[in-house]
């Protein structure tokens, strides 16, 4: 019964948008153009992320590692003198144009925002049906949900020093069972319409059991039965949808 | 006249999805110039009337819809779930809006990341659809927009997308200092 956690929970969710919106987002928390020089300034923050990422046995984590092992050649290149950067330069035909990418991803990622502002059929204007039953295809919504920020969250909460320290033996005495934890959850959002960050991953957990809440939360979010919201002094608050 | 526009109102009106000055000008059988002057009429005279529904001009045909500012009323009244795309889908809906015909491999480079859920989820919804397969190993299938796509978006064609080199200098609040 114990431990069959988070091998089962293989994540496949799509709420997460790939390395390179990662990568974006961090270079823009940063105030960052793009450029060599940013990559090379935010690849521990992505390197933290990816590690993160791992933890939540992430489906497509391989797409974020060869992102990764770039931003890492990047970095250390910029740490090299000029002369041999002009060397490296040379043999690198084989090697991601990254930067490239990311602005010729930024650009796409402009026009889906500039597609998501139009007026959208069953989301913002919406036709006669004959037979009035509003067909699920043409009633739909975007997306709102901000998941890097609940990520984010985690990341500082696990940064903790407690949560550094090498998992012992002792600490597998809290059973982590996927159903449990689940029905618990469930549980406090029938009792409750807003809950807070801390309630859900309160400090007392273990670093398996929060991120096996995480996986659930996530979950939750997909389904639709919660959502998340961002609080000014940036808590993050869950609300039943 | 008068009459012919009243007949393309009715066929507006009862119209499920935007009908084409073709369409009217099969079941009229006037003159097509005409048709389409006294369709534009007639969407310039009921556009500027103050009513809660207007008619929109999507996938070249005309279509009467609600206005924007119902859209909580009506949502409320619907009473159902709305069907939640995520931005990754958004994402990859304007990359076979541009690149189409497209591959899941050019998809999935320009993104970073395996796109074959979010490919599935737009195809289930019918704004994406396969569209034939390449000559390359395996065949891949190539992937483009459907009519309900431009329907949805209000889009007439493609070209009415803007170019995404204009976003090339966009910045999303980026400061242009920058480092040196």
């Amino acid at each position: 019964m114990d431990m069959q956690g988070n091998d089962s929970y293989k994540l496949k969710l799509d709420i997460f948008e790939g390395p390179l919106d990662l990568l974006l987002t961090l270079i823009k928390e940063k105030n960052l153009d793009i450029q060599d020089l940013s990559l090379a300034k935010v690849t521990q923050q992505y390197l933290d992320y990816v590690e993160l990422l791992k933890e939540f046995n992430f489906e497509n984590i391989g797409d974020y590692i060869v992102i990764a092992a770039e931003l890492t050649r990047i970095k250390s290149r910029s740490l090299l003198p000029a002369e041999e950067i002009e060397e490296e330069l040379d043999n690198e035909e084989n090697e991601l144009d990254l930067l490239n990418m990311l602005k010729e991803y930024k650009k796409y990622r402009l026009l889906s925002k500039d597609l998501n502002s139009r007026n959208l059929l069953g989301r913002d204007t919406f036709k006669r049906n004959p037979d009035n039953s509003f067909q699920d295809k043409t009633i739909w919504k975007v997306e709102s949900t901000d998941i890097w920020k609940l990520v984010t969250s985690i990341k500082n909460l696990l940064s903790q020093e407690k949560y550094k320290e090498v998992p012992s033996i002792n600490l597998k005495e809290e059973v982590l069972n996927q159903e449990e934890r689940k029905s618990e959850i469930e549980s406090i959002f029938q009792a409750k319409n807003e809950i807070s960050f801390n309630e859900i991953f309160n400090e007392n957990l273990s670093r398996e059991n929060i991120i096996l809440s995480f996986l659930i939360i996530l979950e939750l979010i997909k389904e639709e039965i919660i959502d998340m919201k961002q609080e000014i002094n940036n808590k993050i608050t869950f609300f039943k949808r | 006249m008068n009459d012919l526009k009243k007949r393309i109102e009715a066929l507006i009106f009862i119209s499920d999805k935007p009908i084409t000055i073709k369409d009217i000008h099969e079941q009229l059988q006037e003159e097509k110039a005409v048709i389409e002057n006294t369709t534009n009429e007639l969407v310039n005279e009921w556009n500027s009337l103050n009513h809660s529904f207007y008619i929109e001009k999507a996938n070249n045909g005309f279509h009467f819809r609600t206005k924007e500012s119902f859209k909580e009323m009506i949502t409320d009244y619907i009473n159902k779930k709305p069907y939640k795309l995520s931005k990754a889908a958004l994402e990859v809906l304007g990359i076979v809006a541009k690149k189409q015909p497209v591959t899941k491999v050019e998809i999935d480079k320009l993104r970073g990341v395996d796109s074959i859920g979010t490919i599935n989820v737009l195809i289930d919804r019918e704004l994406i659809r396969i569209s034939g397969e390449t000559d390359a190993p395996g065949r891949p299938f190539l992937y483009s927009t459907t009519e309900l796509f431009l329907e949805t978006f209000s889009l007439n064609n493609l070209n009415e997308i803007p170019d995404i080199n204009e976003f090339a200098d966009a910045e999303e609040s980026l400061n242009q200092e920058g480092e040196i």
